[in-house]
C-alpha cells in the first residue's frame, strides 16, 4: 500500500513538473530564495530587519499606478523601491534618524497612496490579491526573465563583493580604514534590497515578502558555527522552503505565499526544537 | 620625525562650545602617547576626528599629507564595539574579513590572520564565536583586527576595557614592544594613571583644551591635575608603593 502511494505520490510529482507554469514558478522560485536568502543576512547584520516589509508594503503605491496607467505593475514598483532604498539611505545619513523610523514612515506614507491609487481605478481588480499573497500563476514568461535576470545580477553582485558587503554592514568605521567605499556599497545593498523585494512579489506578495527575506537567515542563525555556515545553510533552507512551499500550494490549492512562509515558520520552529533537544543531551 | 601631527584643531558639534579647541601635538613613530582627562573631555572625538569621522578646523597631517589620504594606514580599536550577539561570526573571521579590500590572494589572508592571532595569543579561541568571548578575549580579537594592516599609527580609546588587571598588564607590555619593534605610532585613552608613568613616552592631558604635554613625570604636575579634574586628584598606590598610581576620571 505504501509503495503504490509513493508510487502515486511520484507519477503526480513528474506531471507536476511538466506543467508550464509550474517549472516558471519553481524557476523563479529558487531564484528569489537564493537572493532574498542571501540579501535577508545583511538585513540582520545590519539590524534592519522591517526594511523587507516596508519595502514591500510601500511598493503597493507603484503597483497601485501600473494597474491605473496599465502598465506591467512590477515596473513602476521597481523603480518606487529603488527610489526609496537610496531615499531612505540619504535621509538616514545626513538627518541621522533612524532606518526604522524612516521605514515607518515611508511604510504607512507609501501603503495609503497605494489605496487612494487602487480606489480612484475605476472596476474591479482581481490581480491585487495576487500581488499581496503571491500567485504563482501569473508568471508569465516574461517575468521569469526578469526574475532571472534581476536574480543574477544581485547573486553575483553579492559573490563578487561579500567580504566588503560583510565589513560594511559590520563594521563602518573598520570599513571605511579598509579603504572601502563605504556609502557606495551601502547605497548598492540597498538597491539590491529593494530589487529582491519586487522580484520576490510574485511569489509571495508584498505582505509576505520579508518572511522570505528574514526567516532563512534567522533559522540558519540558530545553528550556525560561523558566518561562512551561515551563508550555506540559509539559501538551502529558503530553497527547500519554496519548493515544498510551491508543491504544498498545488496540492492544498492555497495561495503560494503563505505556504511558503508557513514553511519557512515550521522550519524555524524545528531548529529551535531540535536545538534545545541536542542542548539537553 | 613626525608620523601624525595636529596643529590648531578645532571640533565644533553645534553644542555651546567647541568640544576640542585650538590644541596642537605630534606623534613620533616608536613611540606611546596617552591621553587622560575626565569623561567628556573630547578623548574620543579626537581620536574620532583623525579617523575623519568629525568635521575640523586646523590641520591633521600623517605620513606628510592631510589625513584622510591615509586613512588605510591606521588601526582603531573603539571604546565600545556594539554587535548583533546572534550573529555567528567567529572571532577569526572577524579579523580576516579585515583583509576585504586587500589584493593578497586566500592563503596570504589566512596566513597573516592566524600570524596575528598568534602575537595576541588568541589562537586558543580563534573559532569561537565572537558573542561568546569574555570582555578581554574580545578585546584582543579587536587589537589582532587593528593590526593586521600592519598599520603605522595605532589609536586605541580606552583599550583595556574589560580586560583583568594580569591581562591589561600584558596589554600594555605587549603595547610597549610593538613601539619599540615597529615604525608604529601608538595614541590611546585610559583613566588609569598606572599606564601613563609605566608606558607612555608623552601624555596629552586635554579638557576641551590641551591642558598639558610632555613626558609624563614633567608634564602631569598638580596644577596640571587641577585644570583637568577641577580639583587636586588624590592617586593611590596599589602596587610598588608608589603615590602616583591609581585610576582617576
Amino acid at each position: 500500500m505504501a509503495i503504490i502511494t509513493a508510487k502515486n505520490t511520484m507519477e503526480q510529482l513528474v506531471e507536476i513538473l511538466a506543467i508550464p507554469f509550474m517549472q516558471r514558478a519553481l524557476l523563479a522560485g529558487v531564484v528569489v530564495a537564493l537572493v532574498c536568502s542571501l540579501l535577508g543576512i545583511f538585513s540582520v547584520i545590519k539590524r534592519m530587519t522591517f526594511f523587507g516589509d516596508a519595502i514591500g508594503h510601500a511598493s503597493l503605491a507603484g503597483i497601485a499606478f501600473g494597474v491605473l496607467v496599465s502598465v506591467n505593475p512590477l515596473i513602476p514598483a521597481f523603480v518606487l523601491a529603488v527610489i526609496l532604498g537610496l531615499l531612505i539611505y540619504e535621509i538616514n545619513r545626513k538627518f541621522k534618524i533612524a532606518n526604522d523610523v524612516i521605514l515607518g514612515f515611508f511604510f504607512s506614507f507609501l501603503m495609503a497612496v497605494g489605496v487612494i491609487l487602487i480606489n480612484i481605478t475605476p472596476g474591479y481588480q482581481p490581480e491585487l490579491m495576487g500581488f499581496l499573497f503571491g500567485n504563482i500563476l501569473t508568471i508569465s514568461q516574461e517575468a521569469l526573465y526578469l526574475i532571472v535576470a534581476v536574480g543574477a545580477v544581485i547573486i553575483i553582485l553579492t559573490e563578487v563583493y561579500l567580504g566588503k558587503l560583510i565589513a560594511v554592514s559590520f563594521d563602518e568605521v573598520e570599513a571605511k580604514l579598509l579603504g572601502i567605499p563605504v556609502d557606495l556599497l551601502n547605497r548598492l545593498l540597498f538597491v539590491m534590497l529593494s530589487a529582491a523585494v519586487i522580484i520576490s512579489i510574485k511569489l509571495v506578495g508584498i505582505t509576505l515578502v520579508n518572511g522570505l527575506l528574514i526567516i532563512p537567515a534567522a533559522t540558519a542563525q540558530l545553528v550556525s558555527k560561523s558566518l561562512k555556515q551561515l551563508f550555506i545553510l540559509s539559501p538551502i533552507l529558503a530553497v527547500i522552503a519554496v519548493i515544498v512551499g510551491l508543491l504544498s500550494s498545488y496540492f492544498l490549492d492555497i495561495v503560494s505565499g503563505p505556504a511558503i512562509v508557513v514553511v519557512l515558520m515550521l522550519q524555524w520552529v524545528l531548529v529551535l526544537g531540535l536545538k534545545q533537544i541536542f542542548n539537553r543531551i | 620625525m613626525e608620523l601624525l601631527s595636529i596643529k590648531n584643531l578645532t571640533v565644533d558639534l553645534g553644542y555651546p562650545k567647541p568640544v576640542i579647541e585650538n590644541i596642537s601635538f605630534s606623534l613620533k613613530p616608536h613611540t606611546i602617547s596617552v591621553v587622560i582627562g575626565p569623561n567628556g573631555c573630547g578623548k574620543t572625538v579626537l581620536f574620532k576626528t583623525i579617523l575623519g569621522l568629525f568635521p575640523y578646523r586646523g590641520e591633521i597631517k600623517f605620513l606628510d599629507e592631510p589625513v584622510e589620504k591615509n586613512l588605510s594606514q591606521i588601526g582603531y580599536l573603539a571604546q565600545r564595539f556594539s554587535f548583533d550577539h546572534s550573529l555567528p561570526i567567529t572571532a577569526w573571521e572577524t579579523v580576516r574579513n579585515s583583509l576585504a579590500n586587500s589584493s593578497f590572494k586566500n592563503w596570504e589572508k589566512d596566513e597573516l590572520t592566524q600570524k596575528v592571532l598568534n602575537n595576541v595569543q588568541s589562537q586558543n579561541y580563534q573559532n569561537q564565536k565572537l558573542a561568546t568571548l569574555s570582555g578581554g578575549q574580545l578585546q584582543r580579537i579587536l587589537l589582532a583586527r587593528s593590526l593586521i594592516r600592519n598599520p603605522k599609527l595605532l589609536i586605541l580609546d580606552e583599550p583595556e576595557t574589560g580586560i583583568d588587571t594580569e591581562g591589561e598588564y600584558k596589554l600594555y607590555e605587549s603595547l610597549k614592544q610593538m613601539a619599540v619593534e615597529k615604525e608604529v605610532a601608538i595614541i590611546l585613552s585610559t583613566h588609569e594613571i598606572d599606564v601613563v608613568y609605566h608606558f607612555a613616552d608623552q601624555v596629552i592631558c586635554l579638557n576641551r583644551e590641551l591642558v598639558c604635554l610632555g613626558k609624563p613625570k614633567e608634564a602631569l604636575t598638580e596644577e596640571a591635575f587641577n585644570r583637568l579634574y577641577g580639583h587636586p586628584v588624590s592617586l593611590y598606590g596599589h602596587h610598588h608603593g608608589q603615590k602616583h598610581h591609581g585610576a582617576i576620571g
